[in-house]
């Protein structure tokens, strides 16, 4: 499989705090990595690097098989960049937006009205941006990121702060990108989000990845899967956990159903944030 | 680097970026200047320049100078009168024509002119006086006529009145208010909006960002340059008070990218222009108070513009005089430049 993103022991330090600690992985083709992390782990200091905003002081970048240090602005032609801040031109309308990023990258004719479309913003042509709402602003970054129908996109907490709707467009955008192939690096604070959109995720803290896999596999292999019962017992309901990977859950339930009315039993599977907190003594959120 | 791409950038920055009501302001200032100064000191309607003049011959010259609507002409009846119309002020410059001057002109000889020039006329008017006359006597002679002015200067030449002696002022005004805080308002912009960041993750290199804003600070500031001597009547010389702009300007861009590359927001610019400031404008100084050491005026790189700025259009020196000036100035671009790279590195982070 080829890899798309490469990043070896990158580490970089604002003044003497380390914020990413020679972390190294890498991202296949059409794959989207969910890069989870509370707030301050390291998450943008780490885009920043893939993006080129920042230099690594140690270590090495590769995209789409060229070095960031040394060829930066192929690699730049060749990517989508969705920022956590709100950086467009709020003087400006989103086609004006859209057109002027456009013509950055060489583009002379877009189809701006369908790219808006694309992302479900249907605005008045000569509105500035300005007046747009905190999740238009995102749903319009998000089409400023697919301007150049790029080949692997960075989104930085795309949908942090929007409401069901704008997020639920941004995460359509997000799957539609990577059925058509391209690689996603996503960072975010948002374990569901990343459960429902990441092929792998890696955990950062402090600067550190603690672990990278597939969610399943996470959850197979750190969570605590089991089996919950509730019954009646002297007119009271008890509730009892039972570990699947018990040899004697099998003769526990027996039991339980010959001498008592069992009201209901289900299974239940760690969440991520589950596993993170087990990994990093940290929740994701804050 | 990509020309499509600092255009792109420009183009922008032109259309929407001047509306900072900061850059607007520093614009707007020293056009405010002018007419306070033009109102207070007067000059803003200042008449024409006069010239008296005696045609010995049969008056065609006369006649085809009349024609002209950038000087007033006295038409005198010898050269008594031209003397004392320059004595007595009613005329900035008196000239003679010889008998015959057309037909020496024809035949491609040279003539000699006779001036009196009044020597508390301003310079502009010499020149605009000057180049009237060369006008038509190039109608009549358009292969080129071979002039040589003999003149006499009649009274002291007078001092810097305090509207010329501003003019320096007022240019850098205009020119800092377009290549200075242009760049370093629109830069510092960019980074408190973050939209700087926007930009640098396109193929846009900061090579081409820095020159975008730069190249835009330049032209706004030659365009300042040219209204504010306009306005003030200090616009002579074009060919050599275009390089003169476009340098002061590079020079001020230069600047303005270094503060805008330096510090990151707004307040800390305005901050730090009031302290650094009076470092640009202090060969002002220097020239509303000739009597104080002129070698330390030498030292602030703002001299270089402002010394040839009051030369070129006030006493009408030229390159032979101005043109040294011009290459330290040259020499400040060169080194002032040296810094922009390293600053640039910070950007975006």
């Amino acid at each position: 499989m080829e890899k798309v993103i490469l990043a070896e022991k990158i580490a970089y330090s604002y003044n003497k705090t380390l914020a990413v600690d020679h972390i190294s992985f890498h991202i296949d083709k059409g794959e989207i990595l969910g890069f989870l992390g509370p707030n301050g782990a390291g998450k943008t200091t780490t885009i920043k690097m893939l993006i080129g905003l920042l230099a690594p002081q140690d270590g090495k970048i590769s995209v789409l098989g060229m070095d960031t240090a040394k060829e930066l602005n192929k690699i730049q032609a060749q990517i989508g960049v969705c920022f956590e801040e709100k950086n467009l031109y709020e003087e400006m309308s989103a086609i004006e937006n859209l057109k002027f990023f456009a013509s950055l990258f060489g583009i002379k004719k877009i189809d701006a009205a369908a790219l808006l479309k694309k992302v479900n913003l249907l605005v008045e042509k000569r509105q500035k941006v300005a007046s747009f709402s905190k999740g238009m602003k995102q749903r319009l970054m998000m089409a400023r990121a697919l301007i150049n129908y790029p080949k692997v996109l960075f989104l930085d907490e795309p949908t942090d702060g929007l409401d069901p709707v704008s997020a639920r467009a941004v995460r359509d955008v997000i799957l539609e990108e990577k059925e058509k192939g391209a690689t996603i690096f996503l960072t975010t604070h948002d374990m569901m989000e990343a459960d429902k959109l990441s092929d792998r995720v890696a955990f950062i803290n402090e600067g550190k990845i603690s672990v990278i896999d597939t969610p399943e596999n996470l959850k197979h292999e750190y969570g605590k899967r089991i089996l919950k019962i509730r019954y009646r017992l002297d007119g009271r309901v008890e509730e009892e956990e039972l570990s699947l990977e018990d040899k004697d859950m099998s003769k526990r339930i027996d039991e339980i159903n010959s001498k008592h009315s069992i009201l209901d039993m289900h299974t239940e599977e760690a969440t991520l944030e589950d596993i993170f907190i087990k990994f990093t003594g940290r929740k994701l959120e804050g | 680097m990509s020309i499509s791409r600092i255009f792109s950038i420009m183009k922008r920055e032109l259309s929407l970026g001047p509306r900072s009501p900061m850059l607007l302001f520093a614009l707007a200032l020293p056009l405010i200047l002018t007419a306070v100064f033009q109102l207070i000191f007067g000059g803003l309607w200042q008449e024409k320049p006069v010239l008296a003049v005696y045609d010995v011959g049969d008056g065609v010259v006369i006649s085809e100078l009349e024609k002209n609507k950038a000087i007033d002409i006295i038409d005198a009846d010898s050269e008594d009168e031209i003397l004392n119309l320059v004595e007595v002020r009613e005329a900035d410059v008196g000239v003679i024509f010889p008998q015959d001057i057309e037909d020496i002109l024809k035949e491609g000889k040279e003539v000699t002119l006779k001036t009196y020039v009044d020597g508390e006329a301003y310079a502009k008017d010499r020149t605009i006086i000057a180049a009237t006359m060369l006008s038509v006597l190039r109608s009549i002679a358009p292969e080129g006529p071979e002039v040589d002015f003999e003149q006499i200067l009649l009274g002291e030449e007078r001092g810097l009145g305090i509207l010329e002696m501003m003019l320096p002022f007022l240019v850098l005004y205009g020119v800092m208010g377009g290549a200075f805080l242009g760049p370093a308002i629109l830069l510092v912009g960019a980074k408190e909006k973050k939209t700087i960041t926007a930009l640098l993750v396109t193929p846009s290199s900061k090579a081409e960002i820095l020159a975008a804003f730069g190249i835009m600070g330049v032209v706004l500031a030659v365009i300042m340059g040219i209204v504010v001597l306009l306005l003030n009547g200090g616009w002579t010389q074009p060919p050599l008070m275009i390089p003169l702009l476009i340098l002061s300007s590079i020079f001020m861009a230069e600047l303005g990218l270094i503060a805008g590359l330096a510090v990151n927001d707004l307040n800390t610019l305005f901050a730090n222009m009031k302290i650094f400031g009076i470092l640009l404008v202090a060969p002002e100084l220097f020239i509303i108070f000739p009597k104080w050491p002129q070698w330390i005026a030498k030292i602030f790189p703002t001299y270089y513009f402002m010394h040839p700025v009051l030369r070129i259009s006030i006493y009408g020196d030229g390159l032979a005089e101005v043109g040294w000036e011009l290459l330290v100035l040259l020499g400040f671009i060169i080194l002032f430049f040296i810094p922009i790279p390293f600053l640039a590195k910070r950007l975006g982070k």
